[in-house]
């Protein structure tokens, strides 16, 4: 004679709000700076030092990316870090905004 | 206005009578930037999470309203701006001087905003008019201002200067 089957109450899941929380811990995020023609080179070189704890050498290839390029990809990071990433670059007056990144 | 020396952590500057003068000028300004107000935001792909966005200028807005109750309050605070003959000494540590590089940048891309964002990249030379000539003054001035701070912080850098 087969066990009774004893219903199973399992917890009642958000799938929506599970995937957000699981989406926002992915480094999923891209932290992107702008070119202007406003903020100096020496100045932005300076945020990304301060802002990444970069060393001034990493930072310059960065500003030159932004400079030559239009753009520079500055870190990729779950969507918390790079909101506050981007709060801090715009904080000093840079033009950063964040993406998905599609890849 | 010129480092003179660093002593425990504190940046200490000398300000001519001059320097007293257009620094005030500049720092008058602030708050002047707003990021909806910003044209750069416009000329790129709609940032993900707008939202957010919105949340971040609520908090960059308040941000800017406590920065200028601080500025008040150091421009009054006679044990940091000292009066020395007819210029002054500014004594600033490592986070004033990264809260000032703020401040000052403000005031320069807001002047770059109310003079007409030029972008000689972009063909929009500068054309300063009676009405625009002094935020492209201000613009020039705090640009000033910002890398006597960097070279403090720096050292001498070659970039120093160059508009991107």
């Amino acid at each position: 004679m087969a066990d009774t089957i004893q219903p199973v109450i399992l917890p009642d899941l958000d799938p929506t709000t599970d995937s957000q929380g699981k989406d926002a811990l992915e480094p999923g995020y891209l932290v992107i700076c702008w070119n202007d023609p406003v903020n100096l080179m020496v100045y932005v070189t300076h945020v990304f030092q301060v802002v990444f704890g970069w060393n001034r050498q990493k930072a310059e290839v960065h500003m030159l990316q932004v400079h030559r390029q239009g753009k520079s990809v500055l870190v990729r990071e779950s969507l918390e870090r790079a909101e506050h990433y981007v709060h801090q670059l715009q904080q000093y007056g840079l033009h950063a905004t964040l993406e998905r990144d599609r890849e | 206005m010129r480092l003179l020396h660093i002593q425990s952590g504190h940046f200490v500057f000398r300000l001519t009578a001059r320097d007293r003068v257009l620094l005030g000028e500049v720092l008058r300004h602030y708050p002047m930037a707003s990021h909806e107000a910003d044209p750069r935001s416009r000329r790129t792909p709609a940032a993900e999470n707008t939202s957010s966005q919105t949340l971040l200028d609520e908090a960059l807005a308040a941000g800017k309203a406590e920065g200028r109750r601080r500025l008040d309050a150091l421009l009054q605070d006679r044990q940091r701006l000292a009066p020395r003959g007819t210029g002054a000494q500014l004594t600033l540590d490592r986070n004033d001087i990264e809260w000032f590089l703020q401040v000052l940048n403000d005031v320069r891309v807001g002047s770059w905003i109310r003079a007409g964002c030029p972008d000689p990249d972009q063909g929009r030379e500068p054309r300063p008019t009676q009405a625009t000539a002094p935020f492209f003054l201000t613009m020039e001035l705090a640009a000033y201002y910002e890398c006597v701070l960097l070279e403090a912080l720096h050292g001498p850098s070659p970039a120093r200067g160059d508009s991107r």
